[in-house]
């Protein structure tokens, strides 16, 4: 047996691909960070109410959500409550701030074209919650609002 | 005893697997896209300005009440459904109806002499910039998609509301409004620029051309949105009416 082996072929070696599954787990792992950072969870029972006219918003502009339903804890009470961020709130004076607080993380350009997006459950909300929400809102000048709905399939009642 | 070369588990499936989850949560992801219906509210100043008086015809005037039952036009037991043809009617007068609004007639000539006499307005020191820029889009509009019908500066769609209509239902019959208003918008869109007018927004921002923004201002100029969200009081059921 000789001691140095000769290279019976001459062809390439194949390309390692054992690094490519490192690289896919990393992309992976990205991808979960960055979506689960985005969302935080609804506490409230909140069933979004159809509409035909239902488009998408555009993913680029700044979206700040206001979620209003009753919430899944008891222990929060049974009347409508929002949800801004993670804080379930009463006060409806609260959003100026949560407004204001957003409003300061982003660029006056960004602002100018933010939108606030109004989750509220379709048979718990009232028109009467509607309205001191919008009213706070004007009051913090954020006037482009988006009524969160589903996407009512056509043929359907 | 012959050495047995150590055998390396094959990882070459690993990255399979992975591009599965990957493409999993992409998918996931992206489905939760935010949609919904899109209102700008009016400015805090509004309320201090005197309330302009309309006629009854330049308003449409739907109503929910309590109870979730719907009123068009002072008729009760109306159904959702029969909101769109109502706007639609409203939005274009075909019959010239007396108590619907009267459409006015936009054309090239009637801009340039509107023009004409808010410069001269101009010269005498009155301020007038706002409705200049008004004309201004309305002739754009002119040379986009020709003379067109309009709906008078004071009409407007009323929806009005008890404070215990539930969100919903507010909600169905703004959907509805916006069905008719969007069924106008795209037939003068595709009419016109041969796309309908929902395909135009949907361009996404980075590729809008400047000529497909004024288009879509255009359509927006001949059916504009003009509804109202109006706190209605006294509401009372719809019994026996």
């Amino acid at each position: 047996m000789s001691k140095f082996r000769t290279n019976k072929s001459k062809d390439m070696p194949a390309v390692s691909t054992a690094s490519l599954p490192d690289i896919v787990f990393t992309v992976l792992a990205f991808f979960i960070v960055v979506s689960s950072m985005k969302q935080t969870e609804l506490k409230l029972k909140v069933q979004k109410p159809t509409g035909k006219e239902t488009i998408e918003l555009d993913k680029n502009e700044a979206i700040d959500y206001i979620a209003a339903g009753i919430p899944d804890n008891k222990k929060f009470g049974k009347s409508v409550r929002l949800q801004l961020d993670d804080q379930i709130e009463a006060s409806y004076l609260k959003i100026r701030e949560f407004i204001d607080a957003k409003r300061k993380t982003r660029t006056d350009a960004e602002n100018s074209k933010s939108t606030t997006s109004i989750l509220a459950d379709r048979k718990d909300v009232t028109m009467d919650e509607i309205d001191k929400i919008e009213f706070e809102l004007r009051e913090v000048n954020a006037l482009r609002v988006n009524y969160s709905t589903q996407k009512e399939t056509v043929g359907g009642k | 005893m012959a050495q047995r070369k150590l055998q390396e588990v094959d990882a070459s499936s690993i990255a399979d697997v992975a591009f599965i989850l990957l493409a999993f949560i992409i998918v996931i992801t992206t489905l939760q896209k935010e949609s919904g219906i899109p209102a700008v509210l009016p400015q805090k100043s509004d309320d201090i300005t005197d309330p302009v008086i309309t006629k009854e015809k330049n308003i449409l005037k739907i109503l929910v009440n309590k109870q979730d039952q719907l009123m068009i036009e002072d008729l009760w037991d109306k159904d959702l459904d029969d909101i769109k043809p109502m706007v639609i009617e409203f939005m274009t007068n075909p019959k010239e109806s007396e108590d619907m609004p009267d459409l006015l007639n936009i054309n090239e000539q009637v801009c340039l002499q509107n023009l004409q006499i808010l410069k001269q307005q101009t010269d005498e020191g009155k301020n007038v910039e706002k409705k200049i820029a008004e004309w201004e889009d309305k002739l754009e509009a002119v040379k986009l998609v020709g003379a067109y019908k309009t709906l008078p500066k004071s009409a407007t769609i009323a929806i009005q509301y008890d404070k215990g209509t539930t969100y919903g239902t507010y909600l169905g019959v703004r959907d509805r409004v916006m069905s008719g208003i969007n069924e106008l918008r795209n037939s003068l869109a595709k009419q016109k620029f041969g796309i309908s007018y929902n395909e135009l927004e949907a361009i996404r921002d980075e590729v809008k051309t400047e000529e497909d923004k004024a288009k879509i201002k255009a359509v927006r100029e001949v059916y504009p949105q003009k509804i109202v969200k109006l706190p209605a009081r006294n509401v009372t059921s719809a019994g026996g009416a």
